[in-house]
């Protein structure tokens, strides 16, 4: 499903948080959304979501109008439920859920639990869990339903080094292969120019560079956004390789 | 794909079953001992053979049909308005101090019956009626306010459950200046009436409770799953589609008919909505499918069992109901969450 925002515009009060962004995101890629803390990168994403009102235009498909096939995953925060992480994914797919739970609701299930490599916890109280195991099992919850649309905040924010790979992977292996439109927050700037397909870099709500990932990334965006002075590599397969080197000047979060 | 996560889900399934059928037997039981108690206590198989319509003792039927079964279905059904109450209180404010008793919804009730004995009907009905009435318009009045009040910061959990204690608050003091200001008499009535009695039941005024009862239901059953993934926060819940105010109001609503009818017509009853939806979450966790009739259950099976202790006690003494579920809710509840080593709050 493509997404495309005109101007969008997200307020707070008189902050606005989400500054006249165009954007687009097309089936089959990645969309990585970086900035430094407090540009807007949640924001936007919860504004395409339909969570908090926006000005400007929003369209799916060309049609606005929040569409069901989204699949959301928010910042972690470690909820106190007695939910066990099967009834946590099972909840992905609320829009098909019967009164009883059907076979092929939980094979769904299943299929993405064993493919995140998590099937184990199944039975596990999701408040008892890591916060890296927790970020798996939202993954799975927000993979749940195959969706169109994958909205993901900081997906791999509390994962060790392996499982960030595993899930980079994943999200690879299911945008190119079901043609799902995916963007996610990264804060590891490596990270998003080694998987994303496109990176948009924020900056105070605004939209500052739009486009691949070597034409968004290099010396004197980092130094003009982030403040910080850094050297770019391009490594094996021709991946953007970030170095930091120090902070320039002085920076306001 | 191994069968793990579906094994999981089956386990979880089978135990909500067990723990719903040993409730309903734990049910059946304490509503039989409800019948079989009282001034005369009857064998427990006289009560069953005469409930059954198997009975040829016209003596023992007067009694459990005329006297009894009125009461302890009352007790049944009020306890599981009061368990549900509670259980879908606590899921839409994310508090498990929520009860219609601590949120000011049962002080409302209180202050809408103490009103009438002191002022007179304010509807033309026979008192018997104008008291619930009064204390059922002023639970849904207390019930409308905190979600008013609530809402004027977007009707999230913290203020409404800000709003439901200056609620209790208000209506506590509303209530002690109809107490000051009544006559001897009016104020022993009061007291009787916040007490708390399963005395004043009857056939219509049970059909009455059972209707309302009944016609939650079906927005329960279809708002299961949206409850369910409430539990899981605001932002999540709206992320997997729920719109989450529509559903608080919803829920609103349903929490004040259940509430204005259990007590309008059995007084104020503490602790059954805290407890009950308690006991259930620890049994059987927090899938609404199986939180909210095992909730309902519990409240009926605490309801009654502290009607059968009400009348055994103090042999040939009859104490109202709301101090016993008081007195043993409060022991009990400490039990629960400080023997319950999962912290799901």
């Amino acid at each position: 499903m493509k997404i495309e925002a005109q101007a969008l515009t997200v307020r707070y009060r008189a902050l606005r948080a989400v500054d006249r962004i165009d954007l687009v995101a097309v089936p089959g890629e990645i969309l990585g959304v970086v900035g430094p803390n407090g540009s807007g990168k949640s924001t936007l994403l919860k504004a395409i979501a339909g969570l908090v009102p926006v000005e400007g235009s929003l369209l799916f498909d060309g049609k606005p109008g929040r569409p069901r096939a989204i699949g959301y995953m928010p910042q972690d925060i470690a909820p106190r439920t007695a939910l066990t992480v099967v009834e946590v994914v099972l909840l992905g797919r609320l829009g098909r859920l019967g009164f009883r739970v059907g076979r092929e609701d939980l094979d769904a299930v299943g299929a993405v639990l064993e493919e995140l490599g998590i099937a184990v916890l199944a039975p596990r109280f999701i408040g008892e869990l890591s916060g890296g195991q927790r970020q798996l099992v939202f993954l799975a919850q927000a993979l749940a339903a195959s969706p169109s649309v994958l909205l993901l905040d900081e997906p791999i924010s509390a994962l060790d080094l392996r499982h960030q790979l595993e899930v980079l992977e994943l999200l690879r292996r299911v945008t190119h292969g079901r043609g799902t439109a995916t963007i996610a927050v990264l804060h590891d700037l490596n990270a998003a120019a080694g998987f994303a397909d496109m990176l948009a870099l924020l900056d105070r709500g605004c939209l500052r560079r739009h486009g691949a990932p070597a034409d968004v990334l290099d010396v004197d965006a980092l130094r003009e956004v982030y403040g910080v002075h850094a050297v770019i590599e391009r490594g094996a397969a021709g991946r953007t390789m970030i170095v930091p080197i120090g902070t320039v000047g002085r920076h306001q979060a | 794909m191994s069968d793990g996560p579906a094994a999981a889900y089956g386990r979880l399934a089978a135990r909500r079953a067990a723990v719903l059928v040993l409730a309903l037997a734990g049910l059946s039981v304490a509503g039989l001992l409800d019948v079989a108690t009282g001034p005369a206590f009857l064998p427990v198989g006289d009560v069953a053979r005469s409930v059954l319509r198997l009975s040829q003792d016209r003596t023992v039927d007067a009694i459990v049909w005329t006297i009894r079964l009125p009461v302890a279905l009352t007790a049944l059904v009020v306890g599981a308005a009061l368990g549900l109450s509670g259980a879908i209180m606590q899921t839409i404010l994310n508090n498990p101090l929520a009860s219609s008793y601590t949120l000011g919804v049962s002080a409302g009730a209180g202050f809408g019956a103490a009103l009438v004995i002191v002022a007179g009907p304010l509807l033309p009905l026979p008192e018997s009626f104008a008291i619930p009435a009064s204390a059922f318009v002023f639970a849904a009045i207390a019930c409308a306010a905190v979600y008013l009040i609530g809402g004027l910061r977007g009707a999230t959990p913290e203020m409404l459950v800000l709003a439901g204690i200056a609620l209790l608050f208000l209506f506590q003091a509303l209530l002690s200046l109809l107490q000051y200001v009544a006559s001897p008499e009016a104020l022993q009535q009061i007291v009787f009436w916040l007490f708390g009695s399963l005395q004043k039941a009857s056939w219509g005024k049970l059909l009455i409770v059972a209707l309302v009862v009944a016609a939650c239901l079906p927005v329960l059953v279809r708002d299961v799953w949206p409850l369910t993934a409430l539990r899981l926060g605001d932002e999540r819940a709206r992320g997997l589609g729920v719109d989450v105010r529509a559903l608080r109001l919803r829920s609103f609503v349903l929490i004040s008919a259940l509430t204005g009818v259990a007590v309008a017509f059995v007084g104020t009853i503490g602790f059954i909505g805290l407890v009950a939806p308690h006991l259930a979450r620890i049994l059987i966790g927090e899938d609404q499918r199986g939180l909210l009739p095992a909730s309902g259950l519990f409240g009926a099976l605490l309801l009654s069992t502290a009607s059968v202790a009400s009348k055994t006690v103090v042999p040939g003494a009859l104490f109202p109901i709301g101090i016993v579920t008081a007195l043993v809710g409060v022991p009990f509840f400490l039990w629960l969450i400080l023997g319950n080593r999962r912290a799901f709050w």
